[in-house]
């Protein structure tokens, strides 16, 4: 009892201290603060409620020709079309599919805590390219960070994706965004 | 069944899919519509409100459906304005400087300006009160500065030009491409006033700290901006930032990509259009001769090829090597053979044989090679209905695979290994160009063409076309790699290779959200409807008009008024459908598509379990 008073005094500092517009999903299943200057991307294709995947993909200002940085934040309900389990999730995104290009790196997954909860955490760095595509294809280094939540019967994501080399200025507002997580279950 | 007939269907699903008994969603109905309606008002334009309103006509079919035959409502210009609101906030907070100017222009200019209507535009100053209102400080203010508003432009900038005898009033009636070229031209003459003075004999090292960055930021000239550094570092003292945003980061690279836009605008050639912003920017006047080096204007090295490079003839023969279109609408050839036995191939094929577009000639294939610009990649282009690719893309897979001409062109092409080979190469993206060709041609039959070229037509263009498209080619290469293996992997584009990988990890998604990182210049579906309703305006109003007399007393409309009631019935109806068709088409290709994700993800799956080991981040120190 002690500790769960304890832990709702944190998340309330925590909110209270908690920058950035509120946003909750629909059907209630988390909410997060959106940080300045990040914009949630229009809709389009199936609706959450077909998928059953619920959340965001919050977009960054572009440099230049870069791909612009995004966060994403979602829940994969039980039965939703993408991933049957975390697990899988967690095998097709932390290995590259056929042999690493050059360059390309994982991290192993590591054991994470996201809002008090047990995680998965891995990273990579990528390549994206620019679109329209243009001969010969350019490149961008992408750095990416991704954190599973298996809860409710399917499962949290939290991914940052940033240009390589802009990724550890970035990297705080990522962080800020997992701090004001607040899942359902 | 068309598809219009199965968005008949899926209404009245989508509709059930809401559970909610009648009575609730009537008030459900008219609760929204009014919160919509209301938010275009002046007084309010909510880009929040506005994004509610998108979402909810987008996941609820249904109430659009009833709002386009409510005689009571402006369903084009509820659905038109929210979703400009809505698009101008993404906008606002998504760039700045150059690029927000860049992205300004293109939802201000032109005949039809949503945000003109609700009185933000086109002046930028007019959005001023509103960005205050709903738009966080720091953006508001990097906005102001990226317009280049004369009270955005900071104590360095402000005094310097009111001492020249610009005004606010005067300065702000000006477009913003003359403002940029006004701070361009002054921070020119003004860098030149300054070094001429030996940078350690500066008598104001203090002022010179605050001049030289805005000098920086204005100046489009790379050589004034290095000069300027070695300036101030030869006088001794650290830039000081004075102004609202950090930096105007326009750069060549910026300016020639607006003179690409500009060329595709007014119909002049991309280097033409340039040459004359570069040398706006730059006052020199000056362009290096061809084969010049832009820098030194040394004669450039020639090229050295290790390959032979396809010759002209070459380049207009490879295209019916690799595929051809027999008389019954069937492709033959390498690439047919190559794209065959995958679900989005195999799509590709019988889209190209179908009966049902045959008589428009929608589905008739013109495929082939042409020599382009460096960068360009080409594709599917409806104005001249074939899909032509560069030339280069050929050129560069010979290189690196060792093929020459000479062996493309032998013999029996399809018992030819190196044509198969080339085709491997390219199904991916035979499948992209093909899908949007096939897009084009569902377009004109459901009617949904409404935009006109000379003779041609299409649907209006927006960022769903791109998800479909994508996802067809890497749901192909994926299906091709659960098959290959590793080694196909390898043998793909990098591209191809890449998107494969998004869509395996990701889904159509993860499509969807690449695309949304890379395409700055697309409009979503969002900003495309807003253009298209606000367009849809007056025949709406028109057409309520003639509803309601026509309602009041059948007879009292004249044989003109009956002909053209008609007309702008269709016109209308055709913009719904538009939006309709669009909206259900995204949904059913996300669905089939990763349906086929999932196929194909359940054989390539191992199911090993995952091993975490306490490992620290790649962005180490």
């Amino acid at each position: 009892m002690i500790k769960l008073t304890l832990m709702s005094l944190f998340f309330c500092a925590l909110s209270a201290s908690a920058a950035g517009a509120p946003y909750t999903c629909e059907g209630g299943y988390f909410s997060i603060a959106i940080p300045a200057g990040w914009t949630q991307t229009p809709p389009g294709g199936q609706p959450a409620s077909a998928k059953k995947i619920y959340g965001v993909d919050l977009l960054a200002a572009a440099q230049g020709k870069s791909p612009a940085p995004s966060i994403t934040v979602k829940f994969f309900a039980k039965g939703n079309t993408l991933f049957k389990t975390p697990d899988i999730y967690v095998q097709l995104n932390s290995r590259p599919i056929g042999d690493a290009a050059e360059g390309e790196r994982y991290s192993d997954v590591t054991a994470a805590r996201v809002a008090g909860k047990k995680a998965h955490s891995f990273e990579r760095k990528y390549f994206e390219f620019s679109k329209p595509r243009t001969v010969p294809a350019e490149k961008t280094a992408m750095f990416e960070r991704h954190l599973v939540v298996p809860a409710g019967g399917g499962f949290y994501l939290l991914m940052f994706s940033v240009p390589f080399n802009n990724a550890k200025a970035l990297l705080p507002q990522f962080d800020a965004v997992v701090k004001s997580f607040r899942p359902k279950y | 069944m068309t598809r219009y007939l199965k968005l008949f269907l899926l209404l009245p699903l989508a509709a059930a899919a809401l559970s909610a008994p009648a009575l609730a969603l009537d008030a459900n109905y008219a609760e929204i519509v009014e919160g919509c309606r209301a938010n275009i008002s002046t007084d309010q334009l909510s880009p929040k409100k506005a994004e509610e309103c998108i979402k909810t006509f987008h996941d609820n079919p249904a109430i659009l459906e009833r709002l386009k035959e409510d005689p009571d409502q402006d369903a084009a210009g509820i659905l038109a304005y929210n979703s400009a609101l809505k698009d101008y906030k993404k906008l606002i907070i998504s760039y700045k400087d150059f690029d927000l100017f860049q992205q300004y222009t293109r939802i201000m200019d032109g005949g039809t300006c949503p945000l003109c209507d609700l009185e933000l535009g086109p002046k930028p100053e007019r959005s001023f009160d509103w960005a205050g209102k709903y738009l966080p400080a720091d953006k508001t203010a990097d906005f102001k500065f990226s317009v280049r508003s004369w009270e955005a432009l900071g104590p360095v900038r402000t005094p310097a030009l009111t001492a020249a005898g610009r005004s606010q009033a005067e300065w702000n009636g000006q477009e913003i491409l003359e403002r940029y070229r006004a701070l361009a031209t002054w921070s020119r003459s003004m860098a030149a006033q300054i070094m001429a003075i030996p940078a350690k004999d500066y008598p104001d090292k203090t002022a010179l700290a605050r001049i030289i960055p805005v000098l920086q930021d204005d100046v489009f000239d790379q050589t004034i901006k290095t000069k300027l550094d070695e300036y101030i570092k030869a006088s001794g003292v650290k830039p000081v930032k004075t102004g609202p945003s950090a930096a105007a980061k326009a750069s060549k690279e910026k300016v020639a990509k607006t003179a690409a836009a500009a060329a595709a605008l007014k119909g002049m050639s991309t280097d033409d259009q340039a040459g004359k912003l570069e040398d706006f920017f730059n006052g020199t006047g000056h362009r290096p001769a061809d084969g010049l080096d832009a820098k030194t204007g040394a004669k450039a090295a020639p090229k050295k090829y290790a390959y032979t490079p396809l010759s002209p003839a070459d380049i207009s023969n490879l295209g019916p090597r690799l595929l051809t279109q027999k008389a019954d609408g069937s492709l033959s050839g390498p690439l047919a053979q190559e794209i065959k036995g995958t679900k989005s191939g195999d799509e590709i094929l019988a889209f190209y044989k179908d009966k049902g577009f045959k008589g428009s000639g929608t589905n008739t294939l013109a495929f082939g090679f042409e020599p382009m610009s460096k960068g360009l990649f080409g594709g599917w282009n409806w104005a001249r209905e074939d899909i032509k690719l560069n030339s280069e893309l050929v050129n560069d897979w010979m290189k690196k695979n060792k093929v020459t001409p000479d062996m493309l062109f032998t013999g029996d092409p399809d018992k030819n290994k190196h044509l198969a080979g080339l085709s491997e190469y390219l199904a991916p993206t035979l499948v992209h160009e093909s899908t949007h060709q096939r897009q084009t041609a569902k377009d004109k039959r459901e009617g949904i063409d409404l935009f006109k070229y000379g003779s041609k037509s299409n649907s209006y263009y927006q960022m769903e076309k791109e998800t479909e498209a994508f996802s067809m080619d890497a749901s192909f290469t994926a299906e091709k790699y659960a098959k290959r293996g590793k080694a196909y992997a390898e043998r793909l584009d990098s591209f191809d290779k890449s998107n494969m990988d998004v869509f395996l990890k990701q889904g159509v998604d993860g499509i969807r959200l690449s695309n949304h990182k890379a395409y700055d210049t697309k409009d979503s579906l969002d900003g495309e409807a807003a253009k298209q309703f606000v367009m849809a305006k007056s025949t709406s109003m028109r057409l309520q008009a003639l509803q309601a007399k026509k309602a009041e007393n059948p007879s009292s409309l004249t044989a003109a008024e009956k002909a053209d009631l008609e007309k702008l019935k269709t016109e209308m109806n055709s913009k719904f459908k538009w939006y309709s068709v669009t909206m259900s088409d995204s949904v059913e290709a996300e669905k089939k598509i990763n349906e086929w994700r999932e196929e194909t993800r359940l054989k390539l799956s191992k199911n090993r379990s995952i091993k975490e080991k306490p490992v620290p981040t790649l962005l180490s120190p």
